[in-house]
This record gives C-alpha cells, structure tokens and sequence, in this order.
C-alpha cells in the first residue's frame, strides 16, 4: 500500500488548520485563499490587532456561493419581519453568528463599520452570539452585510423560526435582577437596624428600638410583596395542578413568619424575625437566579422549522424570485441549488436529482432520481441545480408531519424542579408538621402560654429554604460545567434522569463515527505531483460526497478543467491539460466485475486510459471513543444500531466489547421500536444518536442524547445536546450525575442538622431571634460552599475543564 | 444618642440611591452580557468614530 506524498506541515495563520500545501505571504502560511482574503482585508484596514487577541482566532472561509442563500434578504417582506428598528434610511438588524468564539470576534465584528461601507456601528452580544448592525439602506443593504460576515468568516444563520413568532425577551430575568436588588437592600440594611435587638441591653440605644422597627417594617413589605412573589406564584400553580412543589412549604414559612413577627412587635413581647426572612428571601432568589442564568445560555428548543430556511428560490415566467418557505403553493416550480435542502415534497420536473436523506431517514445511500420522480421535504440536493413542483406545503409534507408529531414531548413546563425536591419536599413537609403538632400537644398540657410561640418557632425554623438551595446551587453548578465540557441539558431533570439508566443505545453514523472525514488510503501505483493536483481537481468538481471529502483531504491547487461529464453515483470524466481522466465506481472505469469486492466505498482513478489505483474511504470512529466505550461497557450494556449495511462491522467490532448487540440495516421505526421494547421491559435506556431518522428513539428513551458538531445547528428532539468532540467523556458525565445526587444528599443532611439545632430551640418556646438570624445565613452559606466545592472536586477528579 | 436615628435614616437614603443605581443599571440591559464588556476594554480603537475604509471587501478579492 502507497501513501501519498505529503509537504510539510504548516498551521494556518489565520484559522489554525493543519494545511499541508500552505499559500504563503511575508513570513505566514495560510490554508486557503478565503483566510488570506480575510487577512489581507484585515491588514488593509488596520485591524490586526484581531491576531493579538488569541492565537489563530480566524474560521475557516469555504468558498461557497452565497448569493442564493442570502437572497431572501432582498425581499422585503422578508426583510421587515427582521428588521428590529427603522428610521429614515437608519435600519437596525440582528444577525446570529454561530462562529463567535472569542474576544478577537468581538473586536473585529465591533470594527465592521471599517470594512464595509454604510455600516454605521455594530454591537455584539457575545453570550447570544447575536450582532445587532446599524446601516445606512441608501448605502449598503442586509444582504451586502450578510456577504461580507460570510466572507469574513462569520455566516449568518437564519431560520424559519425567525421570522416566525419572536420568542418573549428576557423579562423574566431582569425582574429578578430587580428583585434581588431589592431584596439584597432589605436584608442588608435590616440586619443593620437589628444590631440594637442583639447587643444593646440596657443601654442608651434601647430607647432607639422602637424607631428602627418603624423603618424595618417599612423595609419589610417590598420583601414580603414584591421580592417573594415568584414563590406565591410558583406554589399557587402547584395548588392549581395538585402537586406539591417546594415553594409551598416555603411559602408557608414565610408568611408564619412575617406574621408572628408583626404579632410580636405590634404586642411589643418581642423583636420578630425579619431578619432572618429578609435573608431567606434574598439566598433563594440568588440560588434561582443561578440555576436561571446557566439554563440561559443554552437554548436548544427547536422544532422543524430550525432546519429549513427561510426561502427558496421560484422560478415564474422565465425569471427567479425568492419566495419564502411557508407561501409555496401547490405547483410552484422551485429550483434547488446543490446542498440546499428540500423544503417540499414534490415532483422533479428538471435537471438531474441525487439526494442525501441520511439526516432524516439515516441511509447514507444517495437517491437518484429522473425527471418525474417523487422528492421528500428534508433532503439534501448534492449536484447541480434542479426543478421541483411543489405538491405540498411545508407542514403537510411527509416527513415534517412525521416529526410534528415526534416532536411533540410531553409538557414537563408545569413541574420545572426535579423529583429529589419534590419527594424531599413532601418528607419534609410530613415531618415538620408531625413536630409542629406534637410540639403544641406538648405544650397545651405543660405550659398553654408557650403554645403558638413554639408551634410557629418550629414552622419558621424548619424552613425548607436550605433544600431549595441545595437543589438550585448545585443544579446551578452541574449545569454550568457539564455545558463548559460540551454537554448542555434542557433542565436539571434530565440530569437526575441519568442515575436512572440501565441501556446505552448507540447510533452510528454521525454518532460514533464522523462523517465528514473519513480515513483515506490508496492502493495502486504512485502518483506524480501533477496527476496528485489532477484527482484534486476532479474530485472538487465530483458530486459524490467522498470524492469531495478526497478533495479537501488533498487540499491541491486545483487545474484549469474542461469537458466535465458527472455520470451521477457512477463517476466522473474530465480532461485536464489534455489529460484525460476518469474518477468513479470500479465498473465505471473499465475494471473487470472481480475487482469489486474490496472493503469499504472506493474511488478508482484512470488516467490517460490506464487505471492507476483506487482510493478508499472508511469511516472514521471518533478518537478516544474506544476507552470510553470500554468503560461504559462495564456498568450499562451497550447496544448498536445503524441504518447502513454491516460493511464497518469489522471496526465496530474493534471499539465495543462482545456482549453488545450491534444491529444493522436499522430503519427509523426499527430503532424506535428496539428502544420502547427495552424501555418497557424494565430498563431505562440513554439513546445517544443525531440525525432525524433517531428522533423517535430518542423520543422513546429516558434519556435522548444528541449529538452534534455545532451548538447552533438543529438536532433532533431530545433531552440533551452533547458535541461530536466531548462525546468521549460520557463516562465521566456519568458519574458526574451520580455524585450530584450525592452533594444534593449532603447539602440537605447539613442543612437538617441546622433545622435540629433551631428546633431544639424552638420546642422549646426558646426561639431566640438571634439565634434564628444566625442560624439562617449560616445554613445558607454553607450549603452554598458545600455544593460549590463539591461540584468542583467532582470535576476536578474526572479530569474535566472548570 | 438620639442622633444615631438621623444618621440611621441618611445612611438608608444613601443605600437607597445605590439601590435605585442598580435598579437603573439592570433596566438598561448592563447585566445581559457580561463577556462581551469585559472583552471591549481590551481594544483601542474607538468604536463609534466612523472612519473611511481603506480597502473595502470588493477591492480586497
């Protein structure tokens, strides 16, 4: 076996790629002409502080023609649903860029106004990674802004669900920012006015109490109204659909407490406890507010419209127009450039089609088709352009009813805390009404006067308060790592969910192999630097996905061609530089029916009428998976499915161990179907898959893991969205789940102690409010250092990023 | 001793300014992105003056 001839390794200056024929300037290398373009306009401009920042902060460029992907753009109707603010010729527009990784994209997306005219300023959002451009229409428009972020490296993502309903802003949370500053107010400036109440006897301050009451009680009401509404809201919707949420109890604390309080300082038998509810009120707003803040970055509710775009180009009367998804009528004739997706079912009425349907029924096998021939709304058209009647609407089209209905996972918006606190919350609420009661039998019979004074000290000290902040910090922290290693879960439910599986199903394609690059080798006589740069050429110009992905491996300075003939999934000819050559299907170039039988999908190559050699391409298990999978092997049986035929099934074999069945040939409704059955004999399972044709696995499993390349692009329904690149630390994610149960046990028996030691001293009828404000900001804080340290030991001990 | 109450009742205003501070600061958005400010004091260009670009993205290719 020969290998290819490879040059020295260079890294990109501007993205950091490994290139292997680097174009060079100065002193740089660079991978590609797109990045050099982008250095060159940086220089140009005097924007290369953009290097400074970070090393190789650039993306990559992929020369790709842009103009029909951004033409809704020009559409106006199209372009007002987008548009955020209109003044005159001022117009305010968002673009969301998914590439936004680092400080050096801010810098040069806050300095776009220098690079393209009549753009008048610009403003990041770096955490929603959205780039909110003001330009001038007389000048420039959004579709120039949209070409010009492409070519820098930056292309803008729209979709359906733009220009659909806007989802509501984040009010939410900036009334809780209020809130919390409000509550952070009070509980300061209380605790301050009650130092007379702690360490004033007998001296001249006593006669100050009663005025710094005054001012407490008016500190008080904002707190008990407006800062601790959200608990009476979320206990009311838990009355309302009869569960038992925490905030009940909690609720039920508070108000006890606020009005013995007020019984007391209006009887003047005491102080009362603002204090300490002034302090409870602001650590649980903290704790939601963290919890809040981690689920905020990551958004991945998407539907259907996700994974289409916005328009499609129609072709009426000899011209083309842009026309958007939800508008195409029966019979309109749309044309499909290659890579675009399909958005309707329809009929082929030109050109020549071949389709990829891997994401949506899991084939990689592309389809074929001839004038007349039926196309499914999700594929993907690779080849050239070709016409499509519309006989559909999007939502009527097979395969988007198909996932309307799968996407449909039961509403869980209703009970958002996870099931630890709400079975903790039931326990504690028992328990503490159990010694409320005997407490006050106690009393009726030895001392009636001390009655209602332990019977609500007791009610006020056991405030499950520190449980919903050992639920709330740690689910805050956990949540936040496991989304800086490259796992982001939908909701702290998900997470608890995964101490409960017994089965790991597996996809294949996409899931543990990568699809984009597969491992090249070649067999057959060597070839010379210019035949090299020749199949480089060709293998740019072939439809067939491999032979782009040769292309891109070779990374050749593509020849001049001519005489490019694509005989779709059989092969390729083409003359260069009077050579000719022929690229395709061992039948294609002339081999005899024989020398067909070799392992894996392969490329023969022909030149100048002599066959050379044949390239082939095997997938590429993702590195570091094998230990992974061993490990995971030890605890969970693992399962397979795959919707292609076993040809892999020897590398397969390689990574999982023998007791795992490996299934191929699995349509989506087979692998639906395995999961229930396992499901519904006992054992949860964690389905790991990513494309639509999973979706309904990932449906049926307890756990639905996703799996992606790219935050920002669609996946399927599921439970979680886990990268291509951390799905090897699925072990340590594992455990990570299991020891955040454990922190949360921790963190509740701490703060019982607490409750014990102030409820010895509230049966008692001793309740101290001293020692109630101690006890309540100290079980507080150390329920949040135990779980803050906790979840980083944890991490720390799995090797994960902090 | 009774002046304390005076100076109880300022010490609160003062806070209550900075309260109203805050609340201001939260209104206008200056809590929702807090790596993007962070990041903005590193440059040195001022972003809001516009100048003349040199070679735009046409010239460039």
């Amino acid at each position: 076996m020969n290998s290819i001839k490879t040059d020295t390794h260079s890294i990109c200056f501007h993205c950091g790629a490994e290139t292997r024929n680097p174009i060079h300037k100065e002193d740089k290398s660079f991978c590609c002409n797109g990045c050099l373009t982008v250095y060159n306009i940086l220089e140009s401009n005097n924007l290369c502080q953009f290097y400074d920042f970070n090393e190789t902060p650039g993306n990559t460029v992929e020369s790709k023609n842009v103009n029909h992907r951004f033409a809704f753009l020009e559409d106006d109707a199209v372009l007002n649903k987008l548009i955020l603010f209109k003044q005159d010729n001022q117009i305010h527009l968002s673009y969301y860029l998914p590439q936004v990784h680092c400080s050096s994209c801010l810098y040069l997306l806050e300095n776009l106004f220098k690079i393209q005219n009549g753009v008048l300023s610009s403003k990041l959002n770096f955490s929603q990674k959205e780039l909110t451009v003001i330009y001038d229409s007389t000048v420039t428009s959004a579709f120039q802004i949209a070409k010009a972020l492409t070519q820098l490296g930056y292309e803008p993502y729209f979709s359906l669900s733009d220009v659909g309903e806007t989802a509501p802003k984040s009010k939410a949370s900036k009334q809780r920012l209020y809130r919390l500053g409000v509550a952070g107010f009070a509980f300061g400036n209380i605790m301050l006015l009650s130092f007379p109440e702690y360490f004033a006897y007998g001296t001249d301050l006593d006669g100050l109490k009663p005025y710094f009451q005054w001012i407490i009680l008016t500190l008080i009401v904002p707190v008990i109204t407006y800062c601790a509404s959200e608990f009476y809201a979320l206990a009311w919707g838990g009355i309302k659909e009869r569960y038992l949420n925490i905030d009940l109890p909690i609720v039920l604390a508070m108000l006890i407490t606020f009005f013995r309080s007020i019984y007391e300082v209006f009887t003047h038998t005491g102080p009362g406890y603002f204090d300490s509810l002034s302090g409870i009120v602001f650590f649980m707003l903290l704790g939601r507010m963290l919890q809040d803040r981690t689920y905020k970055s990551i958004t991945f509710d998407r539907d259907f419209t996700s994974y289409f775009p916005i328009s499609t180009t129609i072709f009426k009367q000899g011209k083309e127009y842009s026309k958007q998804l939800n508008e195409i009528k029966v019979n309109d004739e749309l044309i499909i450039h290659d890579r675009e997706i399909i958005p309707v079912d329809g009929l082929l009425v030109g050109g020549r089609a071949v389709i990829d349907y891997s994401f949506v029924t899991g084939e990689s096998k592309l389809v074929e088709l001839d004038a007349g021939g039926w196309v499914y709304a999700g594929g993907r058209q690779m080849g050239s352009s070709v016409r499509i009647m519309a006989q559909k609407t999007v939502s009527q089209s097979y395969l988007v009813s198909l996932w309307n209905k799968q996407d449909k996972k039961t509403g869980t918006q209703s009970q958002p805390e996870s099931k630890y606190v709400q079975k903790a919350s039931m326990y504690f609420t028992l328990v503490l009404f159990s010694i409320a009661i005997s407490s006050g039998i106690y009393w009726s019979f030895a001392d009636p006067t001390k009655l209602w004074n332990s019977v609500t000290a007791v009610l006020i000290v056991a405030c499950p308060c520190a449980l919903l902040l050992s639920v709330t910090f740690t689910h805050g922290h956990f949540l936040s790592l496991f989304a800086k290693n490259g796992l982001y879960l939908k909701g702290a439910k998900s997470m608890e969910k995964f101490n409960q599986i017994k089965r790991i199903v597996f996809d294949k394609t996409g899931t543990i192999t990568q699809t984009n690059e597969p491992i090249i080798t070649y067999n057959g006589s060597e070839l010379s630097e210019f035949e090299l740069d020749a199949v480089g050429t060709i293998a740019k110009e072939s439809i067939h996905p491999n032979a782009r992905n040769l292309s891109r491996y070779l990374n050749r300075v593509p020849l001049s061609i001519g005489h490019v003939e694509n005989f779709l999934s059989r092969g390729i000819s083409a003359q260069i530089l009077g050579v000719e050559i022929l690229m395709g299907s061992s039948e294609f170039v002339g081999n005899k029916p024989e020398l067909e039988k070799i392992e894996g999908s392969g490329l023969w190559v022909k030149i100048h009428g002599k066959v050379r050699g044949v390239f082939l391409f095997k997938s590429a298990v993702r590195p570091n998976l094998g230990p992974a999978i061993a490990e995971l092997s030890v605890k969970y049986k693992l399962s397979m499915l795959s919707g292609d035929n076993d040809t892999d099934r020897s590398i397969i074999h390689n990574i999982f161990p023998q007791k795992t069945d490996l299934l191929f040939g699995q349509k989506p409704h087979d692998k639906k179907v395995y999961v229930e059955t396992i499901e519904r004999s006992g054992f949860p399972v964690m389905m790991v898959g990513d494309g639509l044709n999973d979706a309904g696995a990932l449906m049926g499993s307890t756990i639905g893991l996703a799996v992606t390349e790219d935050v920002s692009y669609f996946t399927p329904g599921s439970d979680a969205i886990i990268l291509g690149s951390a799905l090897n630390k699925l072990p340590a994610f594992l455990v990570l789940a299991r020891k955040m149960r454990n922190i949360i046990w921790i963190s509740f028996a701490i703060s019982i102690l607490y409750n014990l030691v102030g409820l010895s001293f509230a049966v008692q009828g001793q309740l101290n409010p001293i020692i109630a404000a101690i006890l309540m900001p100290a079980s507080s804080i150390s329920i949040v250092l135990v779980s803050w340290i906790g979840s980083l030991i944890s991490a720390k001990t799995r090797g994960l990023k902090i | 001793m009774s002046v304390i109450i005076i100076l109880m009742v300022m010490s609160i205003l003062v806070a209550a300014t900075f309260l109203g501070a805050y609340l201001w600061s939260a209104k206008t958005g200056q809590f929702e992105d807090p790596d993007a400010n962070a990041y903005r004091i590193l440059h040195d260009d001022k972003t809001t003056i516009k100048v003349k670009p040199q070679t735009s993205i046409k010239n460039a290719n």
